[in-house]
């Protein structure tokens, strides 16, 4: 028989555990809470200061120098463009770069030069690949202040987030599925482009969709390239009703994006444009969580049948 | 394309080599359907396969069997080249597929082609996340065949070939991770075979399942040694014993011993082949 | 562009936490919203700014990897 003084001491230890363990779950859910509630103080202040600014008026006016007729129709029309250029250069190139590194090439001092070299470009300051699009793509291509300039901007700045995004996702594909391939006498593209591709479309979207949501909100690159902050006129439209019914001059028009916008109104002296900038801001908000919504939705309808 | 023979049903014929009368190895009057000899594997600068010369015949089921890291996995993967899919692999020696004596190992022969031969069943059911018919099909689509007709019949073909047909023929468009696992593993036979290779290789098929689909996929290999050439790892001893027709057993990448089944395992030649039967080691 | 709007945008040195400063970023932004022809000593001295930005980050990755490396081995 153990003696009394021993049980009671096990007991009292046993209690402090589970205390310490319970007190430890209910910090670790408060703190959870609190990054939602900086989530709701962020989208409350904006609705606070901006929600009486949106109404159709202001979604289809350009901007004005009085602040109550002020729009941000040539803000989020800029931003579509530039998202549209932005998603053609970064997805291609980033997905076939992360599936080239994965799957082609061989594991030498070269391609890890390659890798440092794609972490250390996730990291840079998006106001480099700013300069960068200014010096090469404004000047030496002579493409000029336009959409083409920005979207290859805001494409460069999101291209490691789609390459990691692409190599992540294809290393959950478990290597037995690759050998049942193989062994069937697949070429290694056969295998990407009928297995690996469609099993891992799930975790390539959702990087593809962080990668957007990342670029939506950059100021600095297309500041720093001259996205101009008082336009009042549309790009170009692309559809035209004669042959050769497709333009592209849009791309080379100059424009502006929401949160040019933004900072554009938030920085006037004098209170009245802060209304129209947090009615910006809401609007940004809500493509930015629409987009994270459809990111979710995508990522469950490509996993639904993917068991390993 | 193909563009090496593909599998003819032959007879035995005096056109092919028939086995070396070798004291390791006893007569055996089936001709040899893979020629391996004096196959060596390096990973790196690692030796993993010593000298292993087998004569495999066709359609009997080969076992290959042994403790942990004798080398049996390795030399099936050899088989199939599915050492080339990583990097720092060497061959020596060569391995024959006959009646034509193509080399599969050497120089200038495309891994690609030599697995259109060769069927691999893997230790853990590894079905691709799609339909039961698309699992099938996939071997034969990737050989050419596209014509829905044609697909349907081999599909059903190779289904009932592994004892599966008459349970999943309702629902082939359904997933294929829907089924049992012993379901899943004959699946797994019915893509392996669909193409019709000459020779089919299985990794301790049934390590993974219940003693009942463990017969069930044991009775279907006896049953596909009419048609196709076995070779099978396998840690089950009994499991040796009560499919195989030869067994060779390997020890630290070397071939011990190689012969008739019933003999090597009443009457062993090697006194290590003897421990390893009898359990003194394993 | 956070820092931009929150920190003040006064070219000031300073170590007081406290007191309004600008960053790189901010200081690049400015001059970039006014008038910057090709060439010019403002347009000269913003990518001057840029390469020293660049070159603190890449020390700062280069550092990071050296710690990550580090850690791995000991692991």
């Amino acid at each position: 028989m153990l003696p009394d003084r021993f049980l009671e001491h096990q007991t009292e230890m046993a209690l402090r555990r589970k205390t310490i363990d319970r007190w430890f779950g209910r910090l670790g859910f408060v703190l959870t809470l609190s990054t939602l509630a900086v989530l709701a103080v962020l989208l409350l202040n904006l609705a606070a200061n901006g929600l009486s600014r949106i109404d159709w008026h202001f979604l289809t006016s350009f901007p004005s120098r009085k602040a109550a007729e002020a729009g941000v129709l040539s803000a989020w029309v800029g931003t579509a463009l530039l998202m549209l250029v932005t998603a053609s250069l970064a997805i291609p190139l980033g997905v076939a770069a992360g599936i080239y590194l994965e799957e082609y090439a061989p594991k030498n001092k070269w391609t890890d030069f390659v890798e440092i070299n794609i972490a250390n470009l996730a990291g840079v300051p998006s106001i480099l690949y700013g300069l960068m699009a200014l010096g090469l793509f404004v000047y030496k291509f002579r493409f000029g202040q336009s959409i083409l300039a920005g979207g290859m901007a805001l494409g460069c700045l999101v291209l490691p987030i789609v390459i990691v995004a692409t190599r992540e996702a294809l290393r959950t594909i478990p290597a037995m599925i690759r050998e049942a391939a193989f062994a069937l006498g697949a070429t290694r593209w056969q295998a990407v482009w009928h297995h690996l591709l469609p099993y891992s479309t799930g975790g390539i979207s959702t990087g593809v969709i962080l990668a957007m949501s990342r670029a939506i909100g950059e100021s600095s690159p297309l500041i720093t390239i001259g996205a101009l902050t008082f336009i009042a006129f549309l790009p170009p439209p692309a559809l035209l009703p004669h042959p050769p019914f497709v333009s592209f001059e849009w791309i080379f028009s100059p424009f502006t994006a929401l949160p040019i916008q933004m900072f554009n109104w938030v920085s006037r002296p004098g209170g009245e444009f802060q209304a129209n900038a947090a009615a910006a801001g809401l609007l940004l908000m809500v493509i930015t969580l629409g987009m994270n919504g459809v990111a979710i939705f995508l990522r469950r309808h490509a996993q639904r049948n993917i068991k390993w | 394309m193909v563009n090496i023979q593909s599998h003819a049903t032959s007879l035995s014929g005096s056109d092919n080599p028939t086995m070396n009368v070798d004291p390791s190895h006893d007569n055996n009057l089936h001709p040899i359907k893979v020629q391996i000899q004096n196959l060596s594997f390096f990973y790196g600068a690692h030796q993993v396969l010593r000298n292993v010369s087998i004569d495999v015949p066709k359609d009997q089921v080969t076992a290959l069997i042994g403790p942990s890291g004798c080398g049996k996995t390795t030399l099936l993967r050899c088989l199939n080249r599915m050492h080339d899919l990583y990097p720092g692999n060497r061959y020596e020696g060569s391995v024959k597929l006959q009646p034509e004596g193509t080399d599969i190992i050497g120089p200038g022969m495309d891994p690609i082609q030599v697995r259109m031969r060769f069927g691999m069943v893997f230790q853990k059911p590894n079905p691709f996340p799609k339909s039961i018919y698309e699992n099938v099909a996939y071997g034969l689509r990737l050989q050419g065949m596209n014509q829905r007709k044609n697909l349907d019949e081999r599909v059903e073909k190779a289904l009932r070939e592994a004892a599966l047909w008459e349970e999943v023929k309702t629902r082939l468009h359904g997933l294929a991770h829907n089924l049992s696992g012993g379901q899943q593993q004959r699946l797994c036979i019915a893509r392996a075979i669909a193409t019709d290779p000459d020779v089919v290789l299985f990794d301790e098929p049934t390590s993974a399942l219940d003693p009942i689909a463990t017969s069930k996929i044991e009775e279907l290999i006896v049953e596909l040694k009419k048609r196709v050439t076995v070779v099978i790892v396998t840690h089950n001893l009994q499991q040796a014993g009560r499919i195989s027709d030869m067994t060779a057993f390997m020890y630290l990448g070397e071939l011990i011993e190689f012969g008739e089944t019933n003999r090597v395992f009443t009457n062993p030649a090697k006194p290590q082949t003897e421990d390893y039967i009898s359990g003194r080691f394993g | 562009m956070i820092v931009a709007i929150a920190a003040g945008l006064q070219p000031k040195l300073t170590f007081n936490p406290l007191d309004s400063a600008a960053t790189v970023t901010a200081f690049i932004v400015q001059v970039s919203l006014g008038d910057l022809p090709h060439g010019s000593i403002g347009y000269q001295s913003i990518f001057a700014a840029g390469a020293v930005l660049f070159l603190m980050t890449l020390g700062f990755n280069l550092a990071g990897h050296a710690l990550r490396r580090r850690f791995h081995r000991a692991a």
